[in-house]
């Protein structure tokens, strides 16, 4: 595979994840995820009383998710993101144990170079980690974007994504590895996309382990939790 | 799977938390016990003491559920990330930092975050703000009666909101809402010292919650909720017999304390302060909290010419913990480690 990519990485290579949880006092849990220039700041508050008591849910517990972008106020892009992540969450976690309580997960995104989403998505799983909430599993996420020459980047930056002709955000879940959340934008042949499937299964696969690898890490205090950057074998 | 072969999983567990890698000694204390007890042929002992959600622990069927498990495709699966408990067939697993959950009987500290009807809204770290009923308090001069609705209107004579209030947990009802009371001389509203919070999981349950500080002259609460409340011996007395005259004598008047019964010297405020950052750095350092071991730090910091603010400097922190894990464990019976996890 030849190296076409403007940073010097390989098609399906993803960017080095680096981490960090319990970097604030107040929320219960937090966590930032980063790669190379994407980073985002994730805090998880719950499960505590609901705030608005028109939003309580009798059966389970009310999930609100709040995403700041670096930079400007947020607009109607970032209430899109809020509810994607809101979905992907709710189905790791057990939300039925808490009824009637609340659990907002508030991200601030410190830069934005691409797969932000995805980037966040990460985050949450380590902030909620962090904060001892009940999951199912975890839930590791990446970014795609489909090329007009039909090739097929991952973990695409900003510029990327600028130019590409589709992008794909999709969410995996470790336990029994199924598709928990896929958003695709512009137009993408069938052919491509089931192509990719595979490819996006295993870069959530690194992603997940990178996880378990950065908390146990973190709680046996020993190997530095930055990684090279992964490729993803096709 | 070689996740049981993994190099990671052969290691200690220690403090979590990259900067600060230094073993909790008294979990290693408890260790030693358990060893003896529990060394049959357990499969889920042996090295994945640290679970991950969505880690299996067992085949259904093999353990019973217990918290931070479920089960799903006939396996038990852990749903936090924490230590594995067990007690017989009954598994759980134990987040390492997790909000406070209520049990009878625990003396907590809470703020009263709202006044509903009949009762106050109590904010004590937990899932849901606990309640505290009108009927579940000692009434001023400790006179027993009804509460009728006049008794209800004068509610924030009593305890308004952002009141600090000591208190035990009384029923846990049937929808997972908890009540509290105050019914017992020493409960009531905290006035005039310092409130601090800590990760509910470094409390440990003890006969007493209430500890005189002799040899500083400063009173703590360790709440079980991980809310810490630390005031001067002296002036808290004075303020004690204060109220209690006051409430025998003349108890349908407003209680108003006279300035001198709020003062506290400089000297002591400087050892409140120490308290705190002393409690502090056990809760940073992720270790237990106790009255021997907040004495400890107290001790360390004095002998180490440290002021009270320089405590909670990131180089003092990692100076006492090392040496608070080097102390020998002392062999006391108020520091049985039953809550805490096992770990290698």
């Amino acid at each position: 595979m030849t190296n076409t990519r403007n940073d010097g990485r390989l098609n399906n290579q993803i960017r080095a994840f680096e981490s960090e949880q319990s970097l604030l006092n107040k929320a219960d849990g937090s966590a930032r995820f980063t790669q190379n220039k994407s980073s985002v700041l994730a805090a998880v508050y719950g499960p505590i009383e609901v705030k608005n008591s028109r939003k309580q849910k009798i059966l389970k517990s009310l999930i609100e998710v709040s995403f700041t972008p670096s930079v400007g106020n947020t607009t109607y892009l970032d209430k899109e993101k809020e509810l994607l992540i809101k979905n992907a969450l709710e189905s790791i976690i057990l939300t039925t144990l808490h009824p009637r309580t609340q659990i907002s997960i508030i991200f601030q995104v410190f830069s934005d170079d691409g797969s932000i989403i995805s980037c966040a998505i990460n985050a949450a799983c380590l902030a909620l980690l962090d904060a001892g909430i009940e999951m199912q599993g975890l839930i590791g996420s990446v970014t795609l974007c489909y090329n007009h020459d039909k090739s097929i980047y991952l973990d695409p930056t900003a510029q990327e994504e600028k130019e590409c002709k589709s992008l794909s955000v999709i969410a995996y879940g470790s336990q029994s590895s199924q598709i928990i959340m896929n958003k695709t934008e512009g137009t993408l042949s069938m052919d491509l996309y089931f192509k990719s499937l595979p490819l996006s299964k295993e870069a959530c696969d690194k992603v997940i382990s990178y996880i378990k690898l950065a908390v146990k890490n973190r709680i046996m205090g020993t190997i530095s939790t930055n990684t090279t950057s992964t490729t993803i074998e096709s | 799977m070689n996740e049981t072969n993994n190099p990671i999983s052969e290691i200690n567990i220690e403090i979590f938390s990259p900067q600060k890698r230094l073993k909790l000694r008294h979990i290693e204390k408890k260790n030693e016990n358990e060893m003896e007890v529990d060394t049959d042929q357990d499969e889920i002992y042996k090295s994945r003491r640290l679970m991950i959600p969505g880690q299996s622990i067992a085949k259904e069927g093999e353990y019973l559920k217990g918290h931070g498990t479920f089960h799903f495709d006939g396996n038990l699966i852990a749903s936090v990330c924490g230590n594995i408990e067990r007690v017989n067939k009954l598994v759980s697993v134990r987040a390492f930092k997790s909000r406070y959950n209520g049990e009878i009987g625990d003396i907590i500290v809470g703020r009263i975050t709202e006044i509903q009807g009949k009762r106050w809204k109590v904010d004590v770290n937990a899932r849901q703000d606990y309640f505290l009923m009108l009927s579940a308090i000692n009434l001023p001069g400790g006179i027993q009666r009804r509460r009728t609705s006049s008794d209800e209107l004068q509610m924030r004579n009593l305890f308004v909101e952002n009141d600090l209030v000591y208190a035990e947990v009384q029923q846990i009802m049937g929808d997972g809402s908890v009540a509290i009371h105050t019914r017992n001389l020493k409960y009531g509203k905290l006035q005039n010292g310092c409130f601090l919070k800590v990760p509910s999981n470094l409390m440990k349950r003890s006969k007493m919650h209430f500890h005189s500080l002799d040899e500083c002259g400063v009173d703590v609460i360790l709440g079980l909720n991980g809310y810490i409340w630390i005031a001067d011996t002296e002036q808290q007395r004075k303020q004690q017999a204060f109220i209690q005259k006051h409430e025998r004598e003349n108890f349908d008047q407003p209680l108003v304390l006279p300035e001198d019964h709020k003062e506290i010297t400089k000297e002591s405020r400087e050892r409140i302060a120490r308290i705190k950052n002393s409690i502090s750095l056990l809760a940073e350092g992720f270790m237990v909290i106790h009255p021997k071991s907040i004495m400890q730090v107290y001790k360390q910091s004095i002998k180490m010419a440290l002021s009270a603010k320089d405590l909670l400097h990131p180089e003092y922190i990692r100076q006492i913990t090392t040496y608070l894990s080097t102390l020998p464990l002392e062999n006391d019976s108020n520091l049985d480690m039953h809550e805490y996890p096992e770990e290698q």
